[in-house]
């Protein structure tokens, strides 16, 4: 098995996160690997969004170290960490309903000339290559996303992530949340396939069964603190979930 | 690399393909456009109310009557243009009345004491974008209720402006600056020049700038917008800025068309170009409108405000039908929000 070969790619050191008086995330340490797929689980309130949105620059940690290859980083915002290859897929996918496909794959990075002009015609372009490389059928790149079924509005997501370029992180927060069994399978196949291609995936999921059937490591938190760290191949289901609830309990 | 997902990842929907089919929901999303109903709204608007009397459109002299409607409609839209941005942005402004006049006495007095007129514009300007700029940094960065942020700031412009007018309002202006509303360059009134500059950028802007796309966004689904980067309290506050900054100008230039800034030049303007904007398909939840939209709704409230008085309407019904066409345009817009929903 490819894992944990060389230097993380990303690394967190004694991440720490509050919003008020919620202390979202207390000094979570990671390493994620290309070539890999890390797993993070936890409760509802874990703090594996919170967690995501550091890696990704959305939040800035109010303690604690981002590395990128060996190298200290600050991602003062979301370009920063697109720049040092980090893409995600949030959560409820961060959609813009009222806009259409192309205006979505690219929101944020849209094409553009002389650097305020959007380049639209280039952008549908690439919004047909994205969207034709994923085999997904969307009828129009010009349609509303809030006209999509949950199939479509999911795949618009993922592929804004994996059409970056430059990519060589992926994070995925609970990608088959809204979906059922047979789009889910398309989904992990989809994560199998890009860890083949030598991308490092982070993946948010409640299901074990997609866990285990995805996984190299399995990183559990609880309420913002990290309970530890599980080669699949060393663990099983069981002794995640007490991981995930807290032995004290059992 | 191939990121194949095959075609499970795809709709219920069955792909629309022949183009018979596309084309029918072409003209039936044209048709469904707000701009195009209004366009025709107006038109026939105008073929029917100029039948029943010559005085809308052409008597006494030609045109007098829609060049009048037209100049007062131009001074609106200064003001309806970065009102749109502002809306289809997701956000709400009340204070336009009081910065228009707050803009209008300042600038006023400093010119009547004698200050050079680029410094009495300047400071207009400075003054204006300082109240946008209060609204914009409340409502993003101190998360207040734009509703009453806005409200608060207008009581506090329009009490400046009295203020500072100190009963006497500032008249009898240099040439110069009298000129910036009342000249007619190559025979077209200062206000339509307004209008014919800044409609057109603000249509630009908001369709092909990625400033443009990022309001829509920020409109459309804030926290979006925000998780994929999007500089969204910036799109707010420039959004903000820009409205101010037009209600200064439309102050300055009512000062200047009039030679005297009364505190209370406008009254009532802000709503009016809401209510046109709305009318126009800006929907108040953000993310959907256009500037031509915006512009053809507040066109058919004005033509419905005009024609009532060329056909003798009392005040009293006039302000109730403009009443009755706003009730329509909200209840179009939520009806079509539930057909979408339900359907
Ligand atoms: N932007 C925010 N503002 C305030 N509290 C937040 C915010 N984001 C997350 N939290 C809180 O932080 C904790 C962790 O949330 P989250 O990271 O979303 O958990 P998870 O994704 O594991 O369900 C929760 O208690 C949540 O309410
Ligand atoms: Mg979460």
């Amino acid at each position: 098995m490819a894992t944990e070969i060389g230097v993380p790619y990303l690394q967190g050191r004694g991440l720490s996160k509050s919003f008020g008086h919620v202390r979202a995330l207390q000094a979570v340490d990671l390493d994620i690997y290309q070539h890999e797929i890390l797993a993070i689980v936890g409760d509802n309130g874990a703090g594996k969004s919170t967690l995501t949105k550091i890696l990704s620059g959305v939040h800035q940690p109010d303690e604690g170290e981002l590395h990128v290859q060996g190298q200290p980083v600050r991602f003062s915002d979301s370009h920063k960490a697109r720049e040092a290859g980090i893409a995600t897929v949030f959560q409820n996918l961060a959609l813009v309903d009222v806009r259409d496909v192309a205006q979505n794959l690219f929101l944020g990075r849209e094409p553009t000339r002389m650097r305020f002009f959007v380049d639209r015609r280039k952008m549908l372009e690439d919004a047909r290559k994205v969207i034709g490389d994923l085999r997904v059928n969307i009828p129009s790149m010009t349609v509303e996303v809030g006209q999509l079924s949950g199939g479509q509005r999911q795949s618009i997501a993922i592929g804004r992530a994996t059409s970056q370029e430059n990519r060589s992180i992926i994070i995925m927060d609970e990608p088959t949340a809204a979906l059922g069994v047979k789009e889910s399978r398309k989904v992990l196949d989809l994560i199998l396939r890009l860890k083949e291609s030598g991308i490092g995936i982070v993946v948010i999921s409640h299901n074990m069964r997609h866990v285990f059937s995805v996984a190299d490591r399995i990183l559990v938190l609880r309420r913002g603190k990290l309970v530890g760290v599980r080669r699949k191949t060393e663990t099983t289901p069981d002794e995640i979930v007490k991981m995930i609830v807290g032995a004290e309990i059992l | 690399m191939t990121t194949d997902m095959n075609s499970v990842l795809q709709g219920a929907r069955p792909p629309s393909s022949t183009s018979r089919l596309s084309r029918r929901s072409w003209l039936r999303r044209m048709l469904g456009r707000r701009e195009v109903i209004l366009l025709i709204l107006n038109i026939a608007f105008i073929v029917v109310v100029s039948q029943l009397t010559p005085y809308f459109l052409y008597a006494p002299n030609g045109f007098a009557n829609f060049r009048v409607m037209f100049v007062g409609m131009a001074m609106e839209t200064i003001v309806l243009a970065p009102m749109v941005l502002l809306l289809v942005g997701g956000m709400f402004d009340l204070s336009v009345d009081g910065v228009v006049n707050m803009t209008g006495v300042l600038t006023g007095v400093l010119l009547v004491q004698g200050v050079p007129i680029p410094i009495a514009i300047v400071s207009g300007f400075l003054a204006a974008s300082a109240v946008g700029f209060v609204n914009g940094f409340a409502v993003t960065k101190l998360k207040m209720n734009p509703l009453m942020t806005t409200l608060g700031t207008w009581w506090i412009a329009q009490g400046i402006a009295l203020g500072a007018a100190q009963g006497i309002p500032p008249h009898t202006f240099p040439q110069a600056f009298k000129s910036l509303g009342q000249g007619d360059p190559f025979g077209i009134t200062m206000p339509i020049w307004y209008a014919i500059l800044l409609l057109p950028l603000a249509i630009w802007v908001l369709a092909r700038t990625r400033f443009g796309y990022h309001i829509y966004a920020t409109g459309g689904n804030r926290e979006a917008a925000r998780l994929h980067g999007v500089k969204v309290d910036r799109v707010t506050i420039v959004s903000f800025v820009l409205v101010a900054l037009a209600a200064g100008l439309a102050g300055m230039v009512y000062a200047a068309r009039l030679n005297s800034a009364g505190p209370q030049t406008v009254n009532g303007l802000n709503l009016r170009v809401i209510a046109g904007a709305v009318i126009g398909g800006c929907s108040l939840g953000g993310g959907e409108g256009t500037i031509w939209g915006g512009l053809l709704g507040l066109l058919f409230m004005t033509m419905l405000t005009n024609a009532s008085i060329v056909l003798g309407v009392s005040p009293y019904w006039q302000i109730c039908i403009l009443g009755i066409v706003l009730l329509l345009a909200v209840g179009a817009d939520a009806l079509a929000k539930r057909r979408v929903a339900s359907g």
